[in-house]
């Protein structure tokens, strides 16, 4: 897992790379909207992750182009998409926003942005049926956009992204507006994108939502890219991080004596409402197996734990919070100041 | 499996017409064929009033000629024009943004100059189509002599003055993408409806100072009877300068909206 800071140091990039930003920051007049963002990626299926408002639009925006950053480069494959628009031809782009379109059919939409893709007029009417079949709508192809449900004008904007057979997927908030069964239907057909060995590039808030479809991620918030990195990095990286957890305990006052002794515990707060410990650890994985080994070897019961890892919010504060030097970031025990420009976890 | 057989570059004419298409099959709705019937008829149904008002007065055929070509020529060109190109051209831009597909637009190369003409070329056909029809069912009531040659001016001064204004709104709706109605209805009354009619060099940077001095030539209209109109026309430049002068007008602001919708970034969606 990688994390990535204010003093990250430049890296080459080079024209094989998926995209490569070169300390990208775009600005809304005062208002940032990312920060210094400093990365290169293969090709390869990503997931970028972050809370509403994080700048994952942002950065889709300069990826495809749309916006231009203020100060920085953007390179996707090796080109920049603002100057030389003719990359965009090898890029699928479904956004967050709902598709507002009255008095056109589905089929005929696609069609147009087929033939503003550069396919010919003779291939177009079919390919439109192929793909809206692809995605579910094989039923509604002449139907009008503006009578459909909020998740069939999603499988729509998926379709048109996917109909001119890019090399490279970006789909924003993808799984909005779906039911369970449309999601799954989602994730089955990006799962078979990135089988066949497409690139894509998956935004969204929710975790559990891009873990069945990539195991590659890229968290931002605040508009920076604060980590990026596999699945069980991610976990590693928490269990690296000070996090707080809440115990659940028969045997909260014995727990609470053994806790204090502890040297990672920074604090130890009790609730005799409800029977339960609030720690807050420095090093969360000392504090698992010594929670572990009082169980086994002292007996301690423990009824339930609740820790940020899975809890998204939890993770970015905490991520945020090392990002501005307020955290120690601690390695297998090791201390390294929060200032340090990367750390391999 | 379907393939694109051809180079992914789509030449610029190709896609223009594919939007031009594409927006004249989204416009053969009810609503938009009545609002299209209506702005044929109403115009028409005025100055068949007016035509039948004024055969009671018992006027001269020269009078009837140059006052009808000149009514005619304020009522299709001028008004109707102007209100069809604004309510139309203006809103190229702001339309897509608003229903949130200009994005699909934007990632695609070329695509937004494709849509800036396609949505022109529509505004203009639309709007000139009302306007000539118009013509066409005015001018038989009328009863002037030469109606042919009065109905080949008017409706060609309609598809002419459709392509500058459009081309002027188009621009306007471009740089004022937040207000692109409200600025364009201010130029259009302040430039086309004050500075046009004053006597003085400012009228020569408007649209209807061209189509006006077009008109009086290709008519030949004896203005000595209308002073007014005299006073802001020109004899002086040929008919083939004044729409030189539109057509490279209406060209470089084109090109201009062009380089803007490349040039400026777009608010990606509403949470910006």
């Amino acid at each position: 897992m990688t994390t990535h800071q204010h003093h990250d140091y430049p890296r080459e990039t080079t024209s094989e790379a998926l995209l490569a930003l070169d300390h990208v920051t775009l600005l809304y007049d005062n208002v940032i909207g990312v920060n210094d963002i400093h990365i290169e990626l293969p090709h390869g299926a990503y997931a970028l992750i972050g809370p509403n408002g994080a700048g994952k639009s942002t950065l889709i925006g300069l990826l495809t182009g749309a916006l231009i950053p203020t100060i920085g480069s953007v390179r996707l494959m090796g080109e920049d998409p603002h100057r030389s628009r003719g990359v965009l031809t090898r890029v699928g782009l479904c956004p967050a926003s709902d598709l507002l379109i009255h008095n056109v059919s589905a089929r005929r939409w696609i069609e147009l942005q087929l033939k503003l893709s550069g396919w010919p007029t003779s291939n177009v009417r079919e390919r439109s049926a192929e793909v809206l079949e692809l995605v579910g709508l094989g039923g509604y192809l002449d139907r009008s956009i503006h009578t459909y449900s909020l998740g069939m004008r999603q499988r729509c904007k998926l379709a048109q992204a996917m109909a001119h057979r890019p090399q490279l997927l970006i789909l924003d908030e993808p799984f909005n507006g779906l039911d369970p069964i449309g999601r799954h239907q989602m994730t089955e057909l990006l799962i078979d994108w990135a089988e066949q060995g497409k690139s894509l590039l998956l935004a969204s808030h929710v975790l559990h939502e891009v873990e069945q479809v990539t195991d590659s991620f890229l968290l931002i918030y605040g508009g920076r890219l604060l980590a990026s990195g596999t699945s069980g990095e991610l976990h590693r990286l928490l269990a690296n991080l000070p996090q707080q957890v809440v115990i659940f305990s028969q045997d909260s006052n014995r727990l609470a004596g053994m806790l204090a002794s502890m040297p990672w515990l920074k604090s130890l707060e009790r609730d005799p409402l409800n029977q339960s410990l609030i720690v807050a650890v420095d090093r969360p994985i000392d504090f698992f197996q010594s929670i572990t080994n009082w169980i086994l070897q002292d007996g301690i019961v423990i009824d339930r734990l609740l820790g940020t890892d899975g809890d998204i919010s939890s993770l970015f504060r905490l991520l945020v919070s090392r990002h501005r030097g307020e955290l120690t970031f601690t390695d297998r025990g090791r201390s390294h100041s929060g200032k340090r420009s990367s750390a391999q976890g | 499996m379907i393939e694109a057989t051809t180079a992914i570059h789509p030449s610029l004419v190709k896609s223009t017409l594919s939007v031009l298409s594409y927006e004249f099959r989204r416009s053969l709705t009810p609503i938009r064929i009545g609002v299209w019937a209506g702005m044929a008829i109403f115009p028409a149904t005025l100055i068949i009033t007016v035509s039948m008002m004024v055969q009671r007065r018992q006027l001269d055929a020269a009078d009837i000629r140059d006052g009808f070509s000149i009514l005619l020529f304020l009522v299709l060109p001028e008004v109707s024009t102007v209100l069809g190109m604004l309510l139309w051209a203006t809103s190229i831009v702001s339309s897509e943004l608003e229903s949130q597909t200009w994005v699909y637009s934007v990632i695609r190369p070329g695509a937004r100059t494709a849509m800036l003409l396609g949505k022109y070329a529509m505004a203009v056909i639309w709007t000139s189509s009302t306007t000539c029809v118009a013509t066409t069912i005015a001018i038989p009531f009328i009863g002037m002599t030469q109606p042919l040659n009065t109905w080949a001016t008017i409706c060609t001064l309609c598809i002419v003055s459709a392509v500058a204004h459009g081309a002027l709104f188009a621009f306007i709706g471009t740089v004022f993408q937040r207000r692109a109605m409200v600025t364009a209805f201010g130029y259009a009354l302040i430039a086309e409806g004050v500075l046009a009619w004053i006597p003085a060099t400012v009228n020569q940077f408007t649209v209807g100072y061209r189509l006006r001095s077009i008109l009086a030539q290709w008519m030949d209209l004896d203005l000595e009877r209308f002073d007014r109109f005299r006073r802001i026309v020109s004899f002086d430049t040929s008919v083939s300068m004044h729409l030189a002068v539109l057509a490279i007008g209406a060209t470089c602001l084109l090109a201009l909206t062009a380089w803007r919708l490349h040039a400026s970034r777009f608010t990606w969606q509403s949470e910006f």
